[in-house]
């Protein structure tokens, strides 16, 4: 399962889940669904989060079973 | 962009099975009529009043066509209110080669609308089997178009509750 800290890094440069929707040209669901790990996103849309959020694409998204406190 | 479930293309199912409900209604009378045509009329001058019709065949025949109007005109009305409100996501009204609601405006969505055709396309292989074993019995022909209709009104109502569990979230 793909892990991710879109919504602490979201919540850090003070978007709401609609604005980085808006920046990144998805619907706001979209932005939950992988919030919540429920949607994986492709390497295209995971490159357009990782700018806007101001980390590269690793620091964003890795697999689960690999070391968590790495990412934080 | 925020999907809502009140969103024109998330309804659009409904929009279909209001149409196939009131061609079922429709198609009584024109079947009834067609049996008519091809047996040369045969029972309907036979009545103590000169004419013996199907009252409901007559219903029908009326109502079909008169719903058919105010649907295309409530369609219409909907469809124009969507497109200038989403100018870049328009939709065209009779679009045969993509589905109005398919929604593949993202890629999410993209994923939700497979996910969504794919559930359709199970319902259809296990149901069209039972239509063709349904076929081998006598009956009216109306039955068989009604047995059709409420396989697309299925498939809608598949479609849409799918499509509306996404965009609840």
């Amino acid at each position: 399962m793909l892990r991710n800290r879109v919504k602490e890094l979201r919540a850090r440069h003070g978007f709401s889940q609609s604005e980085l929707a808006n920046y990144v040209g998805v619907a706001r669901q979209t932005i939950g669904f992988i919030e919540r790990g429920e949607f994986s996103p492709s390497i295209a849309l995971s490159l357009r989060l990782a700018k806007y959020l101001e980390v590269r694409v690793d620091e964003l998204f890795w697999l689960e079973g690999e070391d968590d406190n790495d990412k934080k | 962009m925020t999907m809502t479930k009140n969103d024109f293309r998330v309804k659009f199912p409904l929009w279909n099975i209001a149409l196939y409900s009131i061609l079922m209604i429709w198609a009584y009378s024109v079947v009834y009529s067609a049996d008519m045509l091809f047996t040369d009329f045969a029972g309907v001058f036979d009545g103590e009043d000169g004419i013996n019709l199907d009252t409901i065949a007559v219903l029908s025949f009326f109502a079909g066509p008169l719903l058919l109007i105010i649907f295309f005109i409530a369609y219409f009305i909907q469809l124009n209110r969507h497109n200038e409100n989403n100018p870049n996501n328009r939709m065209s009204a009779f679009s045969l080669f993509k589905p109005g609601e398919f929604i593949e405006f993202d890629e999410l969505f993209s994923q939700v609308t497979q996910n969504a055709s794919k559930k359709v396309y199970v319902f259809y292989s296990q149901m069209l089997p039972l239509v063709v074993l349904l076929m081998f019995f006598p009956f009216n022909r109306y039955v068989f178009i009604v047995a059709i209709l409420l396989l697309i009104i299925i498939q809608n109502l598949i479609y849409y509750r799918h499509m509306r569990s996404f965009v609840s979230h």
